[in-house]
């Protein structure tokens, strides 16, 4: 044991709830602070023991909410798993030489603020009535929930090697079959009916747990969605959450040129619902727009995530061939190098 | 939906890109011809055709139900009118507009299921259409037809559009080859194509199954089995005159097709022979009804036997 570390870091939680946990990177271990520590405000600053050669960077540090079952954690973690995050839906894109790439990459960041700051859900409590649910209606960007899935524990991240395989589980869409995946989604313009569904429910049963879903913007005009949006505004469903992936490009064209949707904020609350408009790639925007749900009591919320297509790799960003373009061996290390240098960016 | 081959050293193309050609060349001659897709033109190979004909093409954006509803309404209006979208969305969340406002408004338009079948092997059920076969035929008013190789596609596109009644067009998104060397032999709709012949059996096959069921028929004749197979493209109006005779000729009937083995091109000739005192061992080859194995298309060829051994060893089994 060294000396110890003085850690400092930005978090959110109250008093005596929070625990406190630092993660070495380099050997997966998990050390407490040495002294009780409880956060109040927003900033923190704790020293800790840690092991011979360990330097800051070497650390995650995360504050758990123990009421919620939450984790809490910093600017920084947070950025660096969407890095990570991205990291690996190339993997495995590339492993199975297939899958949506810039769709994928534009919603990840959306789903690393909801399962690691949002959602009550994990492998623990997965089949319990009372847990949050997460249905993806934009089901062919699965690799970046397989992603997020794995690395919370809901199976091994090797299951991943056997994406889009003879016999596997893990398809080019969510299934059931996979744990962690609340249903079966792929034809567009079917996540949002069934999470109306689950909304209804939970109001019925009494239960305060949250419905989230993910659309695509090119998805919007499946009338499917509108149905579903009459219905959860008719039943005051504020327990419900509906993300637009505003990423603007569908697979022909920008979406403004297939069918355009704009101005999508009053489309929305016309039909009863609660907008809210956040950059989809700020880790912080949208952990405070996920903070101050809902919107407004009584109504269904909506956020709207501007997003980009490709999001992380420059080449891919805002370009239709990466729709479900696979990177070739060139294009692969040329993101993940581009990758790397933002993760060293990201620990500064 | 990755890197899928296009090319081929014999100049084979997917069937989807034959239809897209022969859309353009009648284009060429007739403003009337329309194409509507939804988010789907890359998918139906219909880019060259969008570029050269914009005026020519409807694009309702991602919302099948719209546009086999729109579609109806240019045809209502006189268009010949392509509705083109993957056969799994087309078919199960269209249907009633199918149903509806195609069918028995008997408004004549060609409603084209691309990527059909299991084409999209590894995206999953939602992406596989094992039950159009079955949704259509049981539907007044629409001829359902399966192109196999690149001629009846182009075959069936030019009729389609020549057509003044509800037609559903079904193909895969593979590289397709020619199933005969001269294509001699008249393309009709409701006539099956017999591509080779023998009493010993029968394989009456359609769509991307065909091929299988040739090289199976080849694998029989070294081992002194002669059968006939046939290109069963159109599932409905069934060819029954071709079928009667085939199941008086031969000594076993098989039926292979990329689709569940419920309500298909098997049970439509199973129903015509039964009731027909017809009675030749018989099998069905095709997707049995269970949670359908994951994999590529191929793969799931495999699995079920949809091969040259898994159809010859069917043959041999009723023999
Ligand atoms: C009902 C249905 N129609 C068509 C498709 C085929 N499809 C898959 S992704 C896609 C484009 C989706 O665009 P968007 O919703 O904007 O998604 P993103 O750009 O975020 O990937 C289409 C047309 C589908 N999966 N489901």
């Amino acid at each position: 044991m060294k000396n110890p570390l003085p850690l400092s870091g930005e978090g959110s939680g109250k008093g005596a709830n929070c625990r406190f946990t630092i993660h070495d990177c380099r050997k997966s271990a998990s050390l407490e602070p040495e002294r009780p520590f409880h956060v109040c405000r927003f900033t923190f600053h704790v020293t800790a023991r840690l092991g011979n050669s360990a330097t800051i960077a070497d650390c995650r540090f995360t504050i758990a909410d123990s009421r919620k079952n939450t984790l809490i954690m910093n600017k920084n973690e947070l950025t660096k798993r969407s890095v990570d995050y991205r990291k690996k839906i190339l993997k495995y894109i590339v492993g199975a030489n297939a899958g949506h790439t810039g769709g994928s990459l534009s919603c990840i960041d959306i789903l690393n603020v909801l399962y690691n700051h949002v959602l009550k859900v994990s492998p623990q409590t997965f089949t319990s009535p009372d847990r949050d649910r997460y249905i993806q209606s934009k089901g062919h960007c699965v690799e970046a929930l397989f992603v997020v899935l794995a690395d919370k524990g809901f199976f091994p991240e090797e299951h991943l090697e056997t994406l889009c395989k003879y016999r596997s589980h893990y398809i080019g869409h969510p299934t059931k079959k996979v744990k962690g995946v609340e249903q079966n989604t792929g034809a567009l313009g079917h996540g949002l009916p069934i999470a109306v569904g689950n909304a209804i429910a939970a109001k019925l049963d009494k239960k305060d747990y949250k419905v989230y879903t993910l659309m695509g913007d090119g998805e919007l005009p499946e009338g499917s969605n509108w149905e579903a949006a009459l219905t959860a505004a008719h039943y005051k469903l504020d327990n419900l959450c509906a993300i637009v992936d505003k990423n603007t490009l569908q697979i022909t064209a920008p979406t403004a040129e297939v069918c355009n949707t704009d101005p999508l904020d009053e489309k929305w609350k016309a039909f009863g619902w609660a907008v809210k408009e956040v950059d989809g790639h700020n880790i912080e925007a949208l952990k405070e727009a996920f903070d101050s749900l809902p919107f407004e009591p009584g109504k269904p919320s909506v956020i709207i995530a501007h997003t980009v297509k490709g999001k992380g790799v420059s080449f891919m960003e805002n370009n239709l061939k990466w729709h479900h373009g696979v990177p070739n061996k060139e294009e692969y290390q040329l993101a993940m190098s581009e990758l790397e240098n933002s993760m060293l960016n990201a620990a500064v | 939906m990755a890197n899928i081959e296009t090319t081929d050293p014999n100049g084979y193309k997917p069937n989807q890109e034959i239809f897209s050609e022969v859309l353009q060349s009648l284009a060429a001659t007739d403003r009337n011809i329309i194409a509507v897709t939804s988010d789907s033109r890359g998918s139906g190979k219909l880019v060259p055709f969008g570029k050269k004909y914009p005026e020519q093409i409807v694009e309702v954006g991602i919302a099948e139900q719209n546009l086999v509803g729109v579609a109806a309404g240019l045809a209502a209006a006189g268009k010949k009118v392509f509705a083109v979208s993957p056969a799994c969305f087309l078919t199960a969340r269209a249907l009633e507009q199918i149903k509806n406002d195609v069918a028995y408004s008997d408004n004549p338009v060609t409603v084209v299921g691309i990527s059909a079948g299991v084409s999209y092997g590894a995206l999953g059920s939602t992406h596989h259409s094992l039950h159009d076969f079955a949704a259509l035929r049981a539907i007044n008013n629409i001829t359902v037809v399966v192109p196999a190789d690149n001629f009846e596609t182009a075959q069936a596109t030019a009729l389609a559009a020549q057509t003044n009644s509800p037609v559903y067009l079904r193909f895969g998104k593979k590289v397709m080859s020619t199933l005969k060397e001269n294509n001699d032999d008249a393309f009709v709709f409701g006539k099956g194509r017999v591509i080779t012949e023998g009493n010993d059996a029968a394989i009456i096959a359609c769509g991307e199954t065909v091929f299988p069921a040739v090289q199976a028929a080849k694998l029989l004749a070294a081992q002194g089995i002669h059968v006939t197979v046939v290109s069963m493209h159109t599932i409905k109006p069934l060819d029954t005159d071709l079928l009667a005779k085939l199941a008086q000729q031969c000594k076993a009937v098989v039926t292979v097709e990329e689709h569940s083995v419920y309500g298909g091109l098997g049970e439509a000739c199973a129903s015509y022979l039964m009731q027909h005192g017809l009675h030749k061992p018989f099998r069905i080859i095709g997707i049995p009804d269970e949670y359908t194995v994951t994999g590529s298309q191929q793969d799931i060829f495999n699995h079920y036997n949809i091969t040259k051994e898994g159809i010859a060893d069917v043959v041999k089994e009723l023999l």
